[in-house]
């Protein structure tokens, strides 16, 4: 596995940065649990619309999508940001196109 | 298998040096907010709770998220971002004595784990589902857009004039802009630049007017959400405040005057303790005392601006003056050695 990326100005060592992360969420994820085990009992959980009108409840995954959808995703384009947010990554891109000088020869 | 585990133990040794290192953080913090206090309560505001206490107190007490909330989403997610600074802390030497990264850290993937932090705790206030959580996250992006913006400026135009002045090597590692040791006053356009950046990044590190200091939520918002991942995510803005010191402290620190910086354990103990001490001190004089400098500077900037968004005119029209000035010293630079 390539775990260093070296293009001339570069040097991204993933596997080490990968590895910190994942033992970091790995750690706060079982210490969540373990807090959620002993003190949990009251958490509050999300019945949206226990029975639909027509009585076709969605399936599961359509019901994670669209909570997906509607919570995570809309919000995001519903932002004044959005736009900010396209130029900050076309400037980032824009600046690892410029220093590693790709179809520079 | 034998080589795996010993990997596997300097990773973990390493990891929990980093989590020790970061109490000071949690140590900053607390005086911060024990002398804004001590301020506040001189102007007669009230501020009854000491913020590092309520944190660890809501550790303990059963999680509570709000009806509408995404729960496993809004339970796990904060722990992610919080895992996500950790490779931040990592690409700083002094977080733990090990080697963790080989060729110390690449600011631009440092910036790319702070974005991918920020995304993921902007993601876990979106997930609680009301109202008051958007408008937190929005609160959120505007704080992420107005402290990535300074620090991406900073990193490319200081790298620039770095390559223009002919330095060896990658110029976006950590080991390169800290050892460079360029911004001299000799160079006074790139060196005013580079001050300037500095008091841009650090008075845009996101904190609360009202003595809570660089927590993320104040006593009263969100009150629907309590428990271990509010701690969290409390703890994961404090820690970011730290790092972003940190790690601005660690490119600008006058390492000449601590001499073995880097030189692995082939140095004295002695003087690796003294580069320990002196560093830490550092960082936690300037998170103390030189970033609420900042915050109150900019203050007094914004109310002399009379206009609509003055904090966000003042941080655009700074960056790009520090941008020109360092940019500037580079062409000047590369220019005289073309007539050489």
């Amino acid at each position: 596995m390539i775990s260093t990326l070296e293009t001339g100005y570069f040097i991204w060592n993933f596997s080490a940065w990968l590895k910190i992360f994942l033992l970091s969420a790995g750690v706060f994820c079982m210490i969540i649990f373990i807090i959620k085990k002993r003190t949990g009992g009251s958490l509050v959980s999300n019945k949206l619309s226990p029975g639909c009108e027509n009585g076709l409840e969605p399936g599961f995954f359509e019901r994670k999508v669209s909570l997906f959808r509607i919570r995570i995703m809309q919000p995001w384009f519903d932002f004044p940001f959005s736009h900010i947010l396209s130029i900050l990554v076309l400037f980032l891109l824009f600046a690892v196109a410029l220093f590693t000088k790709s179809g520079v020869e | 298998m034998q080589n795996m585990l010993i990997n596997i133990l300097g990773y973990f040794s390493s990891w929990v040096l980093m989590l020790v290192t970061l109490m000071v953080a949690l140590f900053a913090e607390g005086i911060h907010t024990y002398l804004s206090g001590r301020s506040l309560g001189r102007r007669g505001m009230m501020v009854s709770l000491i913020p590092l206490r309520e944190i660890f107190r809501s550790m303990t007490i059963p999680i509570s998220l709000p009806e509408a909330s995404v729960v496993r989403l809004s339970i796990y997610m904060p722990c992610f971002a919080l895992a996500a600074l950790i490779p931040i802390a990592a690409s700083i030497p002094f977080f733990s004595f090990l080697p963790v990264m080989d060729n110390g850290g690449d600011l631009v993937q440092i910036l790319q784990f702070a974005a991918l932090s920020e995304t993921l705790a902007i993601l876990a206030v979106f997930s609680l589902g009301t109202t008051d959580a958007q408008i937190t996250a929005e609160r959120m992006t505007r704080e992420l857009v107005r402290l990535i913006v300074p620090m991406m400026a900073a990193f490319i135009s200081i790298a620039f004039y770095y390559s223009a002045s002919g330095i060896e090597g990658d110029p976006f590692s950590l080991n390169v802009f800290t050892m460079a040791l360029q911004m001299s006053p000799s160079a006074p356009f790139s060196f005013a630049g580079t001050l300037i950046f500095i008091f841009v990044i650090f008075s845009q590190i996101p904190h609360s007017d009202a003595g809570f200091g660089c927590s993320l939520l104040e006593n009263c918002e969100l009150p629907d959400f309590n428990g271990a991942p509010r701690s969290m995510l409390q703890l994961w803005s404090i820690f970011r405040a730290f790092l972003v010191v940190a790690l601005v402290t660690h490119i600008f620190f006058p390492w000449a005057y601590f001499k073995g910086l880097n030189a692995g354990f082939s140095i004295s103990w002695w003087a690796q303790s003294v580069n320990f001490a002196a560093f830490w001190t550092t960082v936690l004089l300037i998170r103390v005392f030189g970033v609420t400098l900042c915050w109150k500077v900019m203050d007094i900037l914004e109310k002399m601006f009379m206009i609509k968004n003055s904090r966000a005119w003042l941080c655009i029209i700074l960056t790009t003056a520090a941008t020109l000035l360092v940019v500037y010293e580079g062409i000047k630079i590369s220019m005289e050695v073309a007539a050489f």
